[in-house]
Formats: C-alpha cells, sequence, structure tokens
C-alpha cells in the first residue's frame, strides 16, 4: 500500500501553491503540518483529484488520482464543507455512501456503525440544520469513513471539536493509521504529536520536512517552530 | 478491492429529496398552479357590460351561451344551418346606435346562433358585422372561402410549393361540413395554455436553477467529486431527476387546469372539430387531441428548458445568474417577434422552448421536411428538443467534470 507523489506542483498565474512535492506514503498516520497558506489544502486537493496539479503525478498503488478506482479508496475530509441543511445525519451517510458505491444494505450498516463511533446515533434522523458545528464535524468525519478507505486525508479535521472530542478524534485517526495510509493535515501540532508515524513540514508551497518522528527527538512544538522560523535547514527524507 | 455499484437509481431518489427539501420549490408550485386554475376560470368572474349598461353577470352570460351552444351540438354547419343563422341576424336592425349585441332581436333571435355565427365569421374571413349580414349563405362558398384565405396567409408568410400542397392536403382531412359541438372546457383550455407554458417554463428555472450551483455554493461539490461515483453517475442522476421535474410539473398543471376545466365548463367538446379554436390551423384533430398535443409539446419544451437552465447553472456556478438568464429568455417573445418575411429566423425563432409556447407556433404552418415528407411544428419540435437535450446535456458533462475546487 503506498501512495506516490511525484514533483507535483501547482501554479496560479504568478503563484506557486505547491512547488515540486515528491513523497511516498506508507501505512500508518502522516501528519502534514504549516502555516496558514503554506499549500496544504492545495496539496490535499490534488491528492482527492478535485484540483488539477499543474504538473507531476499521483498514484495509489499503481491507480492514477484521475481513475475512478483510486476515488473508490479514498475518504477525504476537506478543511470546510458544506451539508445539505434538510437531510438528517443518516440521510447525508447514505446519500454519500451511495456516491461512493456501496449497495444499499452495505450502506445502512455502515452508516449505522459509523453515527455510533462519532456518538451520533442519537441524533441520526435530526435535520442537519439543527446540528452544532462539532456535530457537523464529526458527521463529516463519519463521511469520511464510509468506503473503508485505504487512504484517508483530513484536512483540518479538529476544527469545531471540543477537547475530549479532539482526544477521541486522535485515537480513532491511529487505530485507522494501523491498516490504511492517513495523511492529517493540521496547523495544530498536538492534533499529531503523540499519533504521527510520519511528519511532514510545508512552508510557501514546499516540503521542507520529511521524517519517521519519534518522541525521543523532543518537542514537535519547538522542532515544528524551528523548521518554520528557518532555524533548521531544510532536509527532506525521500523514503 | 471493493466492488463499486453503480447506484444511479439511489443517487436519484437523493436529488429529488434534494429538490422537494427546497421551500421555494413547493411555494412558487403551489402558486404557479393557483394562478394558472385561476386564469382557467377568470373569464366567468365580473359582469358584462355594453356602452357602461350592466348587462348581466359574466357566469349567466356563460350559462346562457352553453344551454344555446348544447342546444346545437350535433347539428352540421351545413346550409341549412347557416341559413338559419344569417336569418336570425338579418333581424337584428342594421341601423342602431348601440351596440347590435344589445338589442333586443340580437338577445331573442340571433343569440342562440352566436357560436355558428362566429364560426361563419372565422371560417370565411369575413372581418365585418355588415359583410356578414350581407352575405347569402352558401355552404360550399364558405369553406371555398376558408382555403382562399388559408392560401394567402400560407403565402404571406412565405411557405414554399411543398408546405402549402402538404398543407392543402391535410386541411381536405379537416371533415366538412364541421359538425357543431359545444367546446367551452377546451376553449378555456387552449386560451390559458400560454399563460400555463410560462409558468410551468419559469418554474422549472426557478426550481433548477440550484441544482449544480447549490453544490459549490454550499461546497458539497468537493465530496461529490472526490467520491467515485459524483464525477460521472451523479451528473447523470441530476440531469435525470430535473428532466422528470420538468415533467412532473407539466403533469400537475395540466391535472389542475384540465380538473378546473372540466368542473367549470364541462366535458363536452372533445371531438369537437380543432378549427373551432383555432381557424388558421389545418390539422385534422379534434379538440381533445389538440389539447394532449399542445400539452406533450409543453412536455417536451419542459424538458430542453430544464438541460438548459441545469447546464447553465453548472456553467455559471451562480443561482441568480442562471435564473436571470433563464428568465430573461422566456419573457423575450413577449417582447420580440421575428418578422415573418425572414422565412427561417422566424421558423428557428418559433421554435424555440421559450416562443414555443404559443399555441399558434405549436400549430404553426411551418414545417421541416425529411425525406419529402412534411413534420408539423408539434411533430418536428419534441424530436428537435430531444436531440437538443443530449447535445446539451453531453456538452454540460465535461464541464462539471473538469471543475477545480480552488481559491477558497
Amino acid at each position: 500500500m503506498e501512495l506516490v507523489i511525484d514533483r507535483v506542483s501547482k501554479q496560479y498565474k504568478n503563484h506557486i501553491a505547491v512547488d515540486r512535492i515528491s513523497l511516498k506514503l506508507q501505512k500508518g498516520v502522516n501528519g502534514l503540518l504549516g502555516e496558514n497558506g503554506a499549500g496544504k489544502t492545495t496539496l490535499m486537493r490534488m491528492l482527492c483529484g478535485i484540483l488539477k496539479p499543474t504538473s507531476g503525478s499521483i498514484s495509489f498503488d499503481g491507480m492514477d488520482v484521475g481513475e475512478e478506482n483510486y476515488r473508490s479508496v479514498l475518504g477525504y475530509l476537506p478543511q470546510d464543507f458544506g451539508y445539505y441543511p434538510e437531510f438528517t445525519g443518516q440521510d447525508f451517510l447514505l446519500y454519500m455512501a451511495a456516491l461512493k458505491g456501496l449497495a444499499k444494505p452495505q450502506a445502512k450498516q455502515r452508516a449505522a456503525e459509523l453515527l455510533q463511533l462519532v456518538s451520533l446515533q442519537d441524533a441520526a434522523k435530526k435535520k442537519i440544520k439543527t446540528y452544532s458545528g462539532g456535530m457537523k464535524q464529526r458527521l463529516g468525519i463519519a463521511q469520511a469513513l464510509l468506503g473503508q478507505p485505504k487512504l484517508l486525508v483530513v484536512d483540518e479535521p479538529t476544527a469545531g471539536l471540543d477537547p475530549k472530542e479532539r482526544v477521541r478524534f486522535r485515537n480513532l485517526m491511529e487505530t485507522l493509521g494501523k491498516d490504511s495510509i492517513v495523511l492529517l493535515s493540521t496547523h495544530i501540532v498536538s492534533d499529531i504529536e503523540h499519533i504521527a508515524d510520519t511528519v511532514l513540514i510545508m512552508k510557501a508551497g514546499k516540503l521542507i520536512y520529511q521524517d519517521k518522528w519519534n518522541e525521543s527527538k523532543g518537542s514537535l512544538e519547538d522542532f515544528y517552530l524551528q523548521h518554520i522560523s528557518g532555524e533548521v535547514k531544510n532536509e527532506t527524507n525521500h523514503e | 478491492m471493493r466492488q463499486t455499484m453503480n447506484n444511479f437509481g439511489a443517487a436519484f431518489g437523493y436529488e429529488w429529496k434534494k429538490l422537494l427539501s427546497k421551500k421555494i420549490v413547493w411555494i412558487s408550485s403551489m402558486l404557479g398552479i393557483l394562478i394558472c386554475v385561476i386564469s382557467v376560470f377568470a373569464p366567468l368572474l365580473g359582469n358584462y357590460y355594453i356602452d357602461g349598461k350592466f348587462i348581466d353577470t359574466n357566469f349567466n352570460m356563460y350559462q346562457t351561451d352553453k344551454k344555446y351552444a348544447l342546444e346545437l351540438s350535433g347539428r352540421e354547419i351545413d346550409q341549412a344551418l347557416l341559413e338559419e343563422t344569417i336569418a336570425a341576424y338579418q333581424k337584428i336592425p342594421q341601423t342602431t346606435e348601440t351596440p347590435y349585441q344589445a338589442t333586443e332581436e340580437y338577445r331573442k333571435y340571433a343569440r342562440p346562433y352566436s357560436e355558428i355565427f362566429q364560426i361563419i365569421r372565422k371560417t370565411s374571413g369575413m372581418q365585418t358585422f355588415e359583410a356578414m349580414y350581407s352575405w347569402q349563405p352558401n355552404e360550399a362558398e364558405l369553406y371555398a372561402k376558408r382555403q382562399a384565405w388559408l392560401t394567402s396567409m400560407r403565402e404571406d408568410i412565405k411557405l414554399s410549393k411543398g408546405e402549402t400542397e402538404f398543407w392543402r392536403e391535410q386541411e381536405e382531412q379537416v371533415k366538412k361540413p364541421y359538425v357543431y359541438e359545444e367546446h367551452g372546457g377546451y376553449r378555456a383550455l387552449f386560451s390559458s395554455y400560454q399563460t400555463t407554458g410560462l409558468f410551468v417554463l419559469i418554474l422549472i428555472a426557478i426550481c433548477l436553477s440550484g441544482i449544480f450551483s447549490d453544490e459549490h455554493i454550499r461546497k458539497t461539490d468537493q465530496l461529490i467529486l472526490a467520491s467515485p461515483l459524483g464525477k460521472t453517475w451523479l451528473y447523470w442522476a441530476k440531469i435525470a431527476a430535473g428532466t422528470t421535474f420538468a415533467i412532473v410539473i407539466t403533469i400537475l398543471f395540466f391535472t389542475a387546469e384540465f380538473t378546473s376545466a372540466v368542473c367549470l365548463y364541462g366535458t363536452g367538446g372533445f371531438q369537437a372539430t380543432f378549427q373551432f379554436i383555432y381557424n388558421p390551423s389545418s390539422s385534422p384533430v379534434t379538440c381533445g387531441q389538440a389539447i394532449l398535443i399542445a400539452y406533450g409539446n409543453m412536455m417536451a419544451a419542459a424538458v430542453i428548458t430544464s438541460v438548459f437552465v441545469m447546464v447553465l447553472s453548472e456553467l455559471l456556478k451562480s443561482n441568480i445568474a442562471t435564473l436571470a438568464i433563464s428568465v430573461g429568455l422566456l419573457i423575450a417573445p413577449l417582447i420580440v417577434t421575428a418578422p415573418t418575411h425572414y422565412r427561417v429566423a422566424a421558423q428557428i425563432w418559433n421554435w424555440l422552448p421559450w416562443s414555443f409556447l404559443a399555441p399558434w407556433n405549436v400549430f404553426g404552418q411551418y414545417t421541416v421536411s425529411i425525406f419529402g415528407h412534411y413534420l408539423t411544428p408539434w411533430q418536428a419540435v419534441p424530436l428537435i428538443y430531444l436531440a437538443a437535450g443530449i447535445i446539451i446535456a453531453a456538452i454540460g458533462k465535461p464541464i462539471y467534470q473538469r471543475f477545480q475546487v480552488s481559491g477558497r
């Protein structure tokens, strides 16, 4: 199981949002850190096939990002996205399950499991317009997991979650990382500090750090700040 | 790898659910149907005045006219009936200061024949009461006058010889002498047809202008386009939901109008010759068939409009812009008319969905010739719309698929 990103760039007129990023990601939680505007979301969108790179290629186990098969192994939680306010939480999941190609009985079972997983089982039949921000975010997480993805891309996933929910979310990502590639983008270091197997740092469209992470290296917060401020020479380890 | 199901049916169902969850869909549909139903019985509201003098209520006037019409139902408009009618009208004093309808003689002798009198006027092309008054009834002459009038009209609008011959053959199939039948309900339906069509298309523009753009505005497009079927089947599911919505709306409007017309005017007249309600047509159809044909064509116009609005919605990614352009096009025929001496331009303009709501275009004179066989507007236009709808939808698909989520 491998996600290969090969010299991927995205340029808007004179602005380079993502600059020749090459990566190979394996099973586990991959934490992508970077300030706002670093190019994290642009990279994530390209990984999900909703934004075409200016150059470079993306593939998962040999499947190109443009293929339907690629999208069937993908789970995606965007940073900022919408819902259908008149749908219930259950309707929304069943709709997304239909788009992910799940058969109806399988979709119903999976939706029920995920509603339970994100503690929305009691609100399953309530309209989304009545949900709080945190409930909507949890519903978003549930939809990303519908197709039991092998590649899970989550962009700033903890926004709107309370501290208890954040902890639960981190544990969930850690569990999922055992069987799939999880790419978790955030600017909050604590979101990945204890769960990331690999840490990636982006700055001004470039990947300035990529390596396995363990806590023996010290505080990730300090490590990150040193890289962002330029105190440490950029280093990427293309495994 | 997990097998991906097609799920078109489920996606189609959810698109309908999205449509029906919008308040604007319910409110505008109800309002539209209500206005159209009112337009059917509006002619019966109010009073009838001549020179400011109250004569009767419109409803009573209609009841009386209907009674007379029913008495004439089943009679051929032949020499005998023509003579009866003209004799009755000749009892009206020729010189009177008030309109002839206000005279006692009209009410007593002529009014029972007023339906036949109007048919004679339209069939013969005689424009004035005086011309009718002095006419010596002649069955053969009446229908010959009609043929001469039709030929002249077809020359004016630049029909080809082949088309003129085609329409002459069609005219021969219209049974003559006409057999009169009371047909008030079908006349009312025909009169309100254009208004209804306009409401149907405006409603479609209102309800479907967000079918694609809403996904971009709500930012649900990211989830959809990152899913296996979101870039492929969902496009067709949305198109199918929109087109079936257009069909359902047309059926609802037709049912509401037809029910109102039957309740108010009765069921009679299905077999009445269509020329009673639209004289310039040479189509050998009955009033009932003509209404079904007209509504079938309205459905075709609704479907092509729905496809156009949906693709425009994806292209512009804005509900307001889509609605503004669509409504602008819909009301354009009320302002612009294509000059008939530019035959091709006039035909294209008249056959655009928003112009084709006019019944005189559905049953118009322009035809399409295919291998020497002529298709009337109501035969040709639905086929053209079908082809155009497929082309427009096919053009929209790559626009939808290639959308790039950026800059948010």
